[in-house]
This record gives structure tokens, C-alpha cells and sequence, in this order.
């Protein structure tokens, strides 16, 4: 487990005086085995194609906007499109599976373990302090595409 | 604020019906958020599932997370 210790004094005394969102959500049960269900795979790493647009680190609410990543892309060429000196992200930078684990799921899913990959992932920028946007527009977004997408189940990685 | 959005994304996903399971590098801020399901794990920041390049433990730390999923909402869980 991070240590809020260990942050900054800038990092701690933010988290410290910051007021943290209750999510508000409805249970949402599996109607079949994890062996038959799609996977859905949401990280918050900023993951990005080099052909993607940048997210936007210069606004003060923070960029909640999306990527769509491919399961078909070459993980080594994601990059993590923000500079948060928060997090180490040399660790994703080697080896992306570590936020957005695709050959995990995949290999999960050749067992048998679970149903299938979904054909695409969704990545958005973590450091959102105001989310509003986040909540009443980008997430519910994402969350659109994966339910049309026939994802039964989803897994959601910080950083 | 990577696992305060983590829980408001998940929450999106979960009114959409799709059932969820999310990681926390930072559990004093999950149990505010309190998605439906997450897995506290004992890595630093930057490292959701780990280890760089180390597929058992990454797979170790999925399949944990998995098994949330057959529990009642909701449920804050150490890895």
C-alpha cells in the first residue's frame, strides 16, 4: 500500500484538506460465470497511442476526457501521457500490462479462466481533482461503449 | 486522485450493468470513494499490479481482484 507518508508535503497536505467524492452506484451482479464474460479494462494511467491527442495537463479541473486503446495494439508503444511527479511511472513505461494488463486477461481467457478480452480499453488521466465532467459525461461515456460492447465485467487500474 | 477517479469511473460502469472490480494503490481514499468492489494492494504508486514485466504476480493480483466479484457490494478487500 502507497503511504501518504511518502508524498510530497504539497501532495499531503492537498490529500490531506481535499474533500473526496462518495461514488454513488447500484449493484450490478454477474448473470453467468467469469469463464463466459467479457472483460472490459479501464486504467486511469493516461495510456496513450503516439497517434492519439495528448490529454490536456495545463487545465486546473484536469482532462477528463478518454482514449480508446485497441487490444490489438502493440503495447510497447503506449506511452503515459502525463507528468504527475506523484507516481514513478517507469514500471508502466517497461511494461504497460502492469496498468492495463491485455496479455494478462488474454492469457486468462485461453485458459478458460475468463470469457474474452473486449476489442478495446479505455484510459483516462487520473489527476482530476474537480470531477464533475468526469462523472456526469466521460465516465457514463466510456461506460456506454463498453455495455454496447457486450463487456459483463470490468477491471480499473490507478496509478 | 488516480483512485478517487478509478472509483467514479467504476461507478459509471456499474450503473451501466457491468459488474466491477478495481485496484487501490491508497485505501484511506478508497474507503471515502467506496466503489463497489476494490482490492487494496501493498505496492507503491505507479505499480497497480506489482512488478513491471513479472506476469505470475500481475496474474496473482487479477485473479484476486476477480474473486470480488462474487461478493455483495460493497466490499473493500486487502490484497
Amino acid at each position: 500500500m502507497a503511504r501518504l507518508e511518502d508524498a510530497s508535503l504539497l501532495v499531503r497536505s492537498f490529500m490531506r484538506a481535499y474533500r473526496f467524492v462518495k461514488s454513488d452506484w447500484k449493484p450490478a451482479r454477474l448473470e453467468k460465470p467469469l469463464a463466459e464474460c467479457r472483460v472490459g479494462l479501464v486504467t486511469t494511467a493516461a495510456l496513450l497511442l503516439p497517434d492519439q491527442p495528448p490529454f490536456n495537463q495545463t487545465l486546473v479541473v484536469g482532462d477528463s476526457s478518454f482514449r480508446e486503446i485497441p487490444s490489438d495494439c502493440d503495447l510497447s508503444t503506449l506511452v503515459v501521457g502525463h507528468n504527475s511527479p506523484s507516481f514513478d511511472h517507469t514500471g508502466v513505461e517497461r511494461d504497460p500490462n502492469l496498468a492495463l494488463p491485455l496479455d494478462r486477461i488474454r492469457e486468462l481467457a485461453a485458459e478458460g479462466i475468463v470469457g474474452k478480452l473486449n476489442h478495446r480499453s479505455w484510459s483516462f488521466m487520473g489527476s482530476l481533482p474537480r470531477p464533475a465532467e468526469l462523472i456526469s459525461t466521460t465516465a457514463p461515456a466510456a461506460a456506454a461503449q463498453a455495455k454496447a460492447d457486450g463487456v459483463d465485467v470490468a477491471l480499473l487500474t490507478p496509478v | 486522485m488516480c483512485n478517487q477517479s478509478v472509483g467514479l469511473i467504476q461507478a459509471a460502469f456499474e450503473n451501466a450493468g457491468i459488474a466491477t472490480v478495481s485496484i487501490s494503490l491508497y485505501k484511506f481514499v478508497t474507503e471515502k470513494v467506496l466503489p463497489p468492489r476494490a482490492l487494496c494492494v501493498p505496492f507503491p504508486l505507479g505499480f497497480p499490479l506489482g512488478k513491471d514485466h513479472d506476469p505470475e504476480l500481475q496474474r496473482k493480483v487479477i485473479l484476486a481482484a476477480l474473486a470480488l466479484l462474487k461478493e455483495e457490494p460493497p466490499v473493500v478487500r486487502d490484497y
